[in-house]
């Protein structure tokens, strides 16, 4: 088995809220996730808004510090590590959703691809040039030169995210966060940023977490699936396996609401899971997911359903599953 | 006198002026949408869709330079009325529209069901008592509890939220209701609950729409035509199981080619390059320069509407004379 680069065990990351003078509320956004990033995958974190995904994220990269859990780095465990982080923030970089606030409009692609490299201490002019040149030929901004110059205004959505994702890999990361890196962008350019991005991704041998809500993207993005519900992992597994065969009634329904184009689909209701999810703050007992179920039956209300590899590989939290 | 259609609309123009040029946003667009269907129009974003459904609400922002056309609803001539004729008989009671975002414009120191039963006040003068009875009316028809009725927005899930808004559009019982990307804020759990709603409220009150999105798939659950725009102009329109199933315009092959289906094991295709900017577009075919099929009259000449049959019609030089 190869080493993982990144391991987290047991992450949970809470929020505080200040409520009234005396009060406070905590904000559970991530309760109890372990994961395992090895060289050349990715894992797809696919969850709604507000199941912790992208909280998550952050915490993998110690922009957030987990209130317990291990974050464990190439076998060296920087949870709370508080020395001079530059060489982990070399090593893992992340790829914003958005690629028209993530530039800096009064900076030329130059500036803005020259940054990270002059923050980590390069001083050669050429050398910077050399790099940046063939970042740009990497995400097949061709021909570079002509773009050095622009600004991000001068470039279309999809050209951008080139930009965002040539910065994330100047440093050579080995581990990068990616959400919702197409999100933003037109639905004609996505796959072609995504295939670009995996290619290269395979190319270096580097590890993502691919945040999305877009689960039909996953299926050609993503090696595995971690499906998160209400701050939990509640399936995991090979992702053409858990697309194809999901488990767990939530994956069940997050799958089958997604339309495919068919000019049937408007004689037919889609089928749909009733009620929203859970507010973090005050989940329910038991299982997160049951006062949603189609499912549920007596232990789920009581119990938290453990996550069980029911097949090989193939991991799931739902007392269906015994 | 009427044909059946609720909406014609014939060489319609928008152009705005701005310091840099004149921008084409809508560029002689025709379509019709027979009574009680919905016609998605689709494209990426900036193709001019919102710019569409602005102009058929004639909501015209003050740089407005050209404004121009047919838009007949159930036969009558709307650019004939005056902006008072309009406001008062055309905009809300004939047509209404749930804008982009809307769910998040709504007004947060007022109760929901006031907002909803303002409409009713404003423009038929109904005493309070009896417009508030009709929103308690219609919150039921989109499935809130009256309970709702005297919360405040921020009380509100976002999915709750989208329900008020399309009880506000629906309150004055308009004969056509546009969307602008009503769902695209929503997770796709929730978006399919607000799908279903509405394909629910179009049999029941035989609704005509204008259905706008970037997203193909979530079209086609609910339209019953289709409308492909590209650079300000629609460049293939037809029943949806033709267009789906049997796109005939290059651009329409491509887009739908890019989607990545969760069903079909297909992988995306792409649609390298970007749309030209509306200002100065090119004097040819608009598409031309990323068409896989280009002649050399393409650069030369703006394809004519091409009918297909006689509700399918493509602007394509590939069908010219065939």
């Amino acid at each position: 088995m190869v080493e993982p680069i990144l391991r987290l065990e047991n992450i949970k990351t809470y929020y505080i809220l200040r409520k009234g003078l005396f009060g406070k509320l905590i904000v559970k956004a991530v309760d109890g996730v372990s994961l395992e990033f090895r060289p050349g995958e990715i894992i797809a974190i696919v969850g709604e808004s507000g199941c912790g995904k992208t909280t998550l994220g952050r915490t993998s990269l110690k922009l957030v510090e987990p209130v317990a859990g291990k974050i464990i780095f190439e076998g060296q465990d920087i949870t709370h590590y508080k020395g001079d982080l530059k060489w982990f923030r070399k090593k893992a970089q992340i790829v914003f959703q958005d690629p028209f606030q993530a530039l800096n409009p009064y900076h030329s692609i130059y500036d803005i691809l020259s940054e990270p490299l002059i923050i980590f201490g390069e001083k050669d002019k050429s050398v910077i040039e050399d790099k940046i040149v063939k970042a740009l030929k990497e995400v097949k901004m061709t021909p570079p030169e002509e773009f050095l110059t622009k600004y991000p205004h001068m470039l279309s959505g999809g050209q951008r995210q080139r930009i965002v994702i040539a910065r994330a890999l100047l440093l050579d990361p080995i581990y990068l966060v990616a959400d919702e890196p197409v999100s933003m962008i037109d639905a004609s350019s996505r796959a072609e940023i995504l295939t670009l991005f995996r290619s290269i991704q395979k190319k270096r041998e580097m590890s993502i977490m691919y945040i999305t809500h877009d689960i039909a993207t996953t299926k050609y993005f993503s090696d595995w699936i971690a499906v998160m519900y209400a701050g939990k992992i509640i399936e995991y597994g090979p992702t053409r396996e858990v697309l194809k065969n999901p488990l767990h009634p939530y994956t069940k329904a997050l799958i089958a609401a997604v339309p495919d184009p068919d000019p049937e689909n408007r004689f037919k209701m889609r089928p749909v899971v009733p009620g929203e999810p859970p507010n973090p703050i005050n989940p329910p007992p038991g299982c997160r997911f049951h006062p949603r179920c189609p499912r549920r039956f007596d232990p789920c209300d009581k119990e938290e359903p453990p996550l069980k590899e029911v097949e090989k590989n193939h991991y799931v939290a739902c007392f269906l599953f015994k | 006198m009427s044909s059946g259609n609720i909406l014609e609309v014939k060489d319609l123009y928008l152009y705005y002026k701005t310091f840099k040029g004149i921008v084409q946003a809508v560029d002689g667009i025709s379509f019709k949408i027979p009574k009680g269907t919905a016609m998605g129009l689709v494209g990426e974003s900036g193709c001019g869709k919102s710019s569409t459904a602005n102009a058929i609400m004639r909501l015209l922002p003050g740089n407005t330079y050209r404004y121009e056309g047919s838009i007949k609803l159930d036969g009558m001539e709307l650019m004939d009325l005056t902006d008072d004729e309009f406001r008062s008989r055309i905009r809300w009671s004939e047509i209404a529209m749930i804008f982009q975002g809307a769910m998040n414009s709504l007004n947060p120191v007022l109760k929901v069901g006031f907002q909803v039963a303002e409409p009713l006040i404003v423009h038929l003068g109904m005493p309070k008592e009896e417009a508030l009875e009709r929103a308690r009316d219609m919150f039921e028809k989109v499935g809130l509890a009256p309970a709702f009725l005297d919360r405040y927005p921020h009380e509100l899930s976002g999915g709750m939220r989208q329900r008020v808004v399309i009880a506000m559009a629906m309150v004055m019982n308009p004969k056509l209701l546009i969307l602008d990307e009503p769902t695209s804020a929503l997770d796709v759990s929730i978006q399919a609950q607000i799908m279903n709603l509405l394909k629910q409220l179009k049999k029941e009150y035989n609704l005509s729409m204008i259905f706008i999105t970037h997203d193909i798939a979530l079209a086609s659950d609910i339209s019953d035509y289709l409308a492909v725009m590209y650079a300000g102009q629609i460049v293939e329109y037809g029943p949806i199981e033709e267009v789906l199933l049997n796109p005939q315009h290059p651009y329409s092959q491509k887009l739908l080619a890019s989607i990545p289906r969760l069903r079909v094991d297909k992988e995306p295709e792409f649609l390298p390059g970007a749309p030209p900017g509306l200002i100065n577009p090119p004097k040819g075919c608009r598409f031309a320069n990323r068409c896989p099929s280009r002649m050399d009259i393409c650069d030369k000449e703006d394809p004519e509407i091409i009918w297909l049959n006689k509700d399918h019609f493509v602007k394509c030089h590939l069908y010219k004379g065939g």
